[in-house]
C-alpha cells in the first residue's frame, strides 16, 4: 500500500493546477460585474468580451471660460498623465475617474488650435448649422508642461468643467446609430 | 514536387518531435514578450525585451524561477497601473507567465504547462462565448453589421454579401465621424440592407458555435472523441480569425498555448503550431491586402 502524498505536495500540486484558472475566472467575473454595474467597457478589463458588442465611446467635455456660456470642447492632448486619466474614464466612467479628468483640466492652460470648420450633414438630426464665429466648434489643446505659447490668442484656463462619457449604440434592423450616456456627469469648478 | 514537400514536412516534423516541449514553449513565450509588449508602459517596453531576451539567448535561465518572476513582476505592474487600457490578450499573456513561473519551479514542468494551457484556452473561449450571449449585440448581428458598414477593410465584403455600394459605405464612415463630433442628442441612420443583416447574423452564429466548441473541447475532459478535435478547431479559429482581426499578440499566445497542450506524439500538429506562430507577422498584415484582393475578385478597379 502506497503512502499518501504529504500535505505540502498536495498543496503544491493544487497550486500548480488551479492558481491560474482561478485567477482568470475571478478577474473575468469581476469584469462582468463592473460592466453591469459601473459601465465598464465590455471590451476591456480581462473579461474576454471583445467583439461582443458595439462600444464606441467618447468623452464629452463642456467648459466655461470667465462669465461666458458653456461650450463643447474637443479635447486634444499630448499629456501622458491626462491621456491615461482620459483612457481610464472612458473605459470605466465612475465618479472618481471623471473627477480626476475634470481636476486635471482645471489645473492646466489650454491654447487654441486652428482647424477648418467641420462639415455637418443634414442627415444628422438635431445639429444646429455651424457658424464661423460659433465658439462651440473651436478646438483647444492642453498646453505642454514646458511649452511657451506664442500664438495670437491668449492661453486660457477654464472656470468650470463638465465631463461625461457617451457611447454609440447601433440597431442593425433600422441602421439607427444614437448616443447614450454611460456613468455619471461630473461638474467641477475652480 | 508533392513528394519532396511531403518529405520536407516529415523531416521538419521529426525535428520538432525531437524538441522537448518545455524549452520550446518557454522560448516561444519569451519571443511573445519581446514582440508584443503592452503599448502603454515605457518600463515594460524597456524591461521586458531585456528580461525576455536573456531568457531567449541563455537557455540555462529559462529553467530558473527568478527571471520569470522578474518578467511577471513587470507585467503585473503594467496590469495594475494600466488595466483599463490593456487588451484581453495582455491579461492572457500575464496569466501564461504565471503558469511559466509555476512550471519552471515544478518537477513536472511540461505537465504544468500542458494543464494550464488547456485551461487558459478553454476559459478564454468560454468567457468569449458567454459575453457574446449576455451583452446582447452579437447574436442579432448588430456587431458585425456595424463592422461591415463602417470598417474600410471590410467594405468589399459588405458589397459582396450585403449588396451595398462603395459610396454608401464611404457615406456611413463620414456619418459616424460627424456623429462623434456632434451634440449627444444627434442621431444618424446608416445605409444598410436586409441582405447584410442576414449575412451578419449567419456569421455571428458560426463564430459563436466555433468559440463554444473550443470552450467545450478544451474544458471538458471526457467528451468522447471530441477532445481529439481540439487542435483542429483551434487551427480553424486561428486561420479564419486573425487575417481579419489583426491582433498578433492574441494569435501568438494562443499558438504558444496550443503547442504547450498538444501531446508530444503529434509532431505534425506541433509543427503546424510552430509554423503558424512564425507566420503571424505576415498573417496579420493580410487585412490591408483584402480590399485589393476582393476588388480584384469582384472585377472592380
Amino acid at each position: 500500500m502506497s503512502n499518501p502524498a504529504p500535505t505540502s505536495d498536495r498543496l503544491r500540486s493544487w497550486l500548480h493546477q488551479w492558481v491560474v484558472p482561478v485567477l482568470l475566472i475571478g478577474i473575468a467575473v469581476q469584469q462582468m460585474l463592473w460592466v453591469h454595474v459601473d459601465g465598464l467597457s465590455p471590451w476591456k478589463g480581462g473579461g474576454f468580451g471583445m467583439f461582443s458588442t458595439v462600444d464606441k465611446r467618447i468623452l464629452r467635455v463642456q467648459v466655461v471660460r470667465g462669465e461666458g456660456p458653456p461650450y463643447s470642447l474637443d479635447l486634444i492632448s499630448t499629456n501622458p498623465v491626462f491621456e491615461t486619466a482620459k483612457s481610464r474614464a472612458i473605459t470605466k466612467p465612475d465618479e472618481a475617474a471623471l473627477t480626476k479628468v475634470a481636476e486635471l483640466m482645471l489645473a492646466v492652460d489650454f491654447v487654441p488650435v486652428d482647424l477648418k470648420q467641420r462639415l455637418l450633414s443634414q442627415q444628422i438630426e438635431g445639429i444646429p448649422k455651424p457658424r464661423q464665429s460659433a465658439g462651440a466648434w473651436s478646438r483647444y489643446r492642453m498646453r505642454g508642461a514646458h511649452e511657451t505659447w506664442m500664438g495670437d490668442e491668449e492661453a486660457v484656463r477654464f472656470q468650470k468643467v463638465r465631463v461625461q462619457v457617451w457611447r454609440l449604440r447601433f440597431d442593425a434592423e433600422t441602421g439607427r446609430l444614437a448616443s447614450e450616456s454611460v456613468g455619471p456627469v461630473v461638474e467641477l469648478e475652480r | 514536387m508533392m513528394r519532396s514537400m511531403r518529405e520536407a514536412v516529415q523531416r521538419a516534423a521529426a525535428h520538432v518531435e525531437a524538441l522537448p516541449t518545455a524549452p520550446l514553449v518557454l522560448s516561444m513565450t519569451a519571443l511573445v514578450l519581446i514582440l508584443y509588449p503592452a503599448p502603454f508602459n515605457l518600463s515594460e517596453q524597456l524591461l521586458l525585451p531585456v528580461f525576455a531576451g536573456a531568457l531567449l539567448v541563455l537557455p540555462a535561465l529559462r529553467q530558473r524561477v527568478t527571471p520569470w518572476l522578474l518578467v511577471l513582476m513587470t507585467m503585473t505592474a503594467t496590469m495594475i497601473l494600466f488595466w483599463s487600457g490593456l487588451d484581453n490578450h495582455q491579461y492572457l499573456i500575464t496569466y501564461w507567465c504565471i503558469a511559466c513561473v509555476l512550471a519552471v519551479q515544478a518537477d513536472a514542468t511540461e505537465d504544468v504547462l500542458r494543464w494550464n494551457a488547456r485551461w487558459l484556452i478553454g476559459l478564454c473561449f468560454f468567457f468569449g462565448t458567454f459575453t457574446k450571449l449576455i451583452w446582447g449585440q452579437f447574436l442579432d448581428g448588430s456587431f458585425f453589421s456595424y463592422q461591415f458598414l463602417i470598417d474600410a477593410r471590410l467594405e468589399h465584403a459588405a458589397v459582396l454579401f450585403g449588396g451595398l455600394q462603395l459610396e454608401d459605405l464611404q457615406r456611413n464612415r463620414e456619418l459616424v465621424g460627424m456623429l462623434l463630433a456632434a451634440p449627444p442628442t444627434a442621431e444618424a441612420t446608416l445605409i444598410t440592407s436586409q441582405q447584410l443583416i442576414v449575412a451578419s447574423q449567419i456569421l455571428s452564429v458560426i463564430i459563436l458555435v466555433v468559440e463554444a466548441l473550443l470552450a467545450a473541447v478544451f474544458l471538458i475532459p471526457r467528451l468522447g472523441r471530441l477532445h481529439q478535435l481540439r487542435d483542429l478547431v483551434l487551427f480553424f479559429f486561428l486561420l479564419t480569425t486573425y487575417p481579419f482581426a489583426p491582433v498578433p499578440g492574441f494569435a501568438a499566445i494562443l499558438s504558444v498555448m496550443g503547442l504547450a497542450q498538444c501531446p508530444v506524439d503529434r509532431p505534425k500538429t506541433r509543427l503546424t503550431y510552430l509554423v503558424f506562430f512564425l507566420l503571424i507577422p505576415l498573417i496579420v498584415r493580410l487585412p490591408s491586402k483584402i480590399p485589393h484582393l476582393t476588388a480584384f475578385l469582384l472585377g472592380q478597379p
